[in-house]
């Protein structure tokens, strides 16, 4: 053996070593290409299997709900708080407790002084809809069966609009629309939907409101402002600001989807301007025409404008009726149920709010212990609003570790251990949940024991979210997944954020939707690389108007002319 | 909400009308099915308004025990079972406007070991303990559990606590001892003979004999009841 041997062997090894990585990422590649979105086929197809995708999710969630019994959730006391306010009350034995069994009928009552405490939703909230739909197919009784499976239809035809408006061909579409219904019906999330809690109508809004970004950044109003905008283009756009607004009248959870609602409508046009400008021929354009591109630009934008400022109306509007309804309980909440209990120095952080020593005694305690009604009569806890909690979060960054932890074991933890999902009490009363199919549930021991993997997978969904959304060789339609994606994620982080610091003894009901966004982001993760590593696909949407004749051409088409 | 009055009654119905300090239900006639009757209007002596936690502090200040034995008309020597006093409070705006009334409400329970469970009326409980007839929906007894030889009934097993128009054994005659060891069968007959013959006195009930019920009390302490013994007695 000479002395250069040992050398040759490593470098043999070494492109042996580069030849196999190559092997690798060919065939991951191959595997996207077969898994991958393909190109967009013909409409009627598509709607064809829309519909089908919408009538199946639609029975297996009646079949996940029903068979072989109906499984639900009990109320931990918010489902009375939102149906005594419309005049119902639940049909149980006195001494039975709500939180051990799910008890479906509500009958009329009469409500007096404080007996009833008033709903902390917003009155023009869909579930009210809903709940009154329920209500009247019952004859005046409120069924939580019944009401599960109007919400099965509504998943249902939440998942027809999702297959609609996803990129790809129809194989693609079903296969991303079922990884999303089986996280969707997960015990988890699932047996919200019987239940007179608004999670029910929280999560499927969370649908929507993924489904809104995916129509929003789609460019579906490309041409609403032109002579030969398509019919579909403007229902489309119609529907997307409508599941936007519906989302975010849903709940104030659903708030953190506004970003996402309004940089579509706001960016979104400025994005596909920008690109045109792009593809277009240069010149000089004459001053008249530049004039008359700048009215038709603004009138471009008019619309989605107009939506954009509607939409933020409506997310005002729930903000401030959610500040207003619950503010006081908030605030109690965070600094009796979560920040004295865990802080390092109470006492000062009692100083930092202005209250007296003496409240420390209300620590941990709940809201109508003998110690917090001292608390409650000081006018200094009275001064003590959302502001300041934001402030004190803002001024301690020391804690954000503690509250972060806290939060992510929420998410690897969401099963609603203390409340029963059978509609009878079994056994000794304790609450007992139904096991017939629980993948979330069942995943809590992985996402617990393996550190950080949580934030990690949410981060590569994000990266791998962005690198579609900003492929620019790729058509906006398949980009869009890219976008509602980034988004969807966004308003993940941002619930997280607002609900980390809570109360965290429901800390893992008030974390459910950003629960089903880590979920939702595992087969998007996935739905996006594929349509990445697939290529440009389908065709452009981003181009300019193709019109139906010349005379339309003549009127609708931007572009400056050369300079002679 | 208008300020109540003594004797009228309400049927309060759903266990979350309890889990709040006011209540605006209409009063119903009495002979009408109700579950709560007014006893006291009392007061309460402070600012700011109370949380549901104050509620027992509510009824000690406001609804003292003693007016809820004389609305019954109960003697001193008849125990009273299931029989649970509720504050009520104006609501938080007629409090912030000065009313500090307190409606004292009676609700009786069909059994005090178990959740609260009010039972309900077609009568006024007015005077009812002074009525042989009326009294034992609202009286202590004890039913033995198998063969009890021994006038001290010692072990937790051998009675179980009823009310007396249910089947029992014996009646609670309302005279509780404090001990620090279990007595012997004839310290307990000394003990109790003399409040068991102040209860015949009352000529509600004929008695067998006198015994007594030894408990350890939920705070620890060993208390000795006085009971007399007799099933039916007097039927």
């Amino acid at each position: 053996m000479t002395a250069t041997e040992p050398r040759r062997r490593a470098k043999h090894e070494q492109r042996r070593g580069v030849r196999r990585r190559i092997l690798v990422v060919d065939r991951i590649t191959a595997a996207f290409a077969l898994l991958g979105p393909g190109r967009a086929e013909r409409r009627p197809r598509i709607w064809v299997a829309a519909v089908l995708g919408g009538a199946v999710m639609t029975g297996l969630a009646l079949l996940r709900l029903f068979v072989p019994v109906p499984v639900g959730m009990a109320d931990a006391g918010d489902g009375f708080r939102l149906l005594c306010s419309v005049g119902l009350a639940n049909e149980r034995p006195f001494t039975a407790d709500a939180m051990s069994a799910v008890y479906p009928l509500w009958s009329p009552a009469d409500w007096h002084a404080a007996a009833c405490p008033g709903s902390d939703v917003w009155s023009l909230s869909p579930y009210y809809g809903v709940a009154a739909l329920a209500r009247l197919l019952g004859g005046g009784v409120l069924d939580l069966r019944i009401l599960g499976a109007l919400l099965a239809v509504a998943l249902g035809l939440l998942t027809v609009a999702l297959i609609r408006y996803l990129p790809g061909a129809v194989p693609f579409r079903l296969v991303v629309a079922a990884l999303l219904g089986a996280v969707l019906l997960d015990g988890v999330f699932a047996d919200f939907l019987i239940s007179a809690d608004l999670d029910g109508a929280v999560l499927l809004a969370v649908l929507a409101g993924f489904i809104a970004l995916l129509i929003l950044w789609g460019g579906w109003a490309d041409r609403v402002t032109t002579l030969d905008v398509p019919p579909r283009g403007v229902a489309a756009s119609a529907l997307g600001v409508l599941l936007a607004a519906a989302a975010l009248a849903t709940s104030p959870a659903l708030l953190a989807f506004l970003p996402g609602f309004v940089a579509a409508l706001v960016v979104l046009p400025w994005l596909r301007d920008a690109e045109q400008r792009r593809g277009r021929e240069t010149g000089r354009a004459l001053r008249g025409d530049r004039g008359r591109e700048l009215a038709r630009t603004l009138a471009h934008r008019v619309p989605s404008l107009t939506a954009a400022v509607a939409l933020l109306a409506v997310g005002a509007a729930q903000a401030g009726d959610a500040l207003d309804r619950v503010r006081s309980d908030a605030v109690y909440s965070v600094v009796f149920g979560t920040l004295l209990p865990t802080s390092p120095d109470p006492e000062a952080d009692l100083g930092w709010f202005g209250l007296p020593e003496g409240a420390l005694q209300a620590s941990g305690r709940s809201i109508t212990d003998p110690q917090a009604g001292a608390v409650l009569a000081d006018p200094a806890f009275a001064a003590i609003g959302i502001d300041d909690l934001i402030r004190f979060r803002i001024t301690h960054p020391e804690r954000i570790v503690a509250v972060s932890d806290r939060g992510l074991a929420a998410i690897a933890q969401p099963a609603q251990q203390s409340r029963g999902s059978t509609m009878l009490p079994v056994g000794d009363g304790e609450p007992v949940q139904d096991p017939r199919w629980t993948p979330v549930a069942g995943s809590s021991p992985l996402l617990l024991a393996v550190p950080l993997l949580v934030p990690g997978l949410q981060f590569a969904g994000m990266l791998v979210a962005l690198s579609l959304a900003f492929a620019r060789t790729h058509p906006l339609r398949s980009r869009s997944l890219g976008f509602a994606t980034v988004f969807a994620m966004l308003a993940g982080w941002l619930h997280f954020w607002a609900v980390a610091p809570g109360d965290q003894r429901v800390l893992s009901e008030a974390m459910l939707p950003s629960t089903l966004l880590f979920w939702m982001g595992l087969p998007l993760l996935f739905a996006c690389a594929a349509v990445r590593l697939a290529g440009p696909g389908e065709k452009s949407s981003i181009r300019a108007p193709e019109a139906k004749n010349a005379l339309i051409a003549a009127i609708t088409r931007p572009d400056a002319r050369p300079s002679p | 909400m208008a300020e109540p009055t003594v004797g009228e009654c309400r049927l309060i119905d759903r266990p979350e009308q309890f889990r709040s300090l006011s209540d605006g239900t209409a009063t119903v006639a009495c002979d009408r099915e109700h579950t709560a009757e007014t006893y006291l209007v009392g007061e309460l002596d402070r600012e700011s308004y109370p949380v549901l936690g104050e509620r027992e502090a509510i009824a000690a200040e406001a609804c003292p025990p003693r007016v809820v034995r004389g609305y019954l008309e109960a003697h001193e020597r008849q125990a009273l079972y299931g029989v649970w006093t509720v504050p009520w409070l104006p609501s938080e705006q007629q409090w912030a406007a000065g009313e500090r009334w307190v409606r004292c409400d009676l609700v009786t329970v069909r059994d005090e070991a178990t959740a609260f469970d009010p039972l309900v009326h077609t009568a006024s409980l007015r005077g009812a303990a002074a009525d042989a007839a009326r009294a034992d929906a609202l009286t202590r007894c004890y039913a033995a559990v198998g063969e009890v030889a021994d006038p001290v009934l010692g072990a937790p097993d051998e009675t179980v606590d009823v009310r007396c128009d249910e089947s029992h054994d014996y009646r609670d005659v309302n005279h509780w001892l404090r001990q620090e060891t279990a007595p012997s069968g004839g310290t307990a007959v000394r003990d109790c003979a003399e409040s068991v013959q102040e209860w015949i006195g009352l000529g509600l009930r004929a008695s067998a004999g006198v015994a007594g019920v030894l408990r350890e009390e939920a705070n620890g302490n060993l208390t000795l009841r006085c009971v007399s013994v007799g099933a039916d007695d007097g039927d």
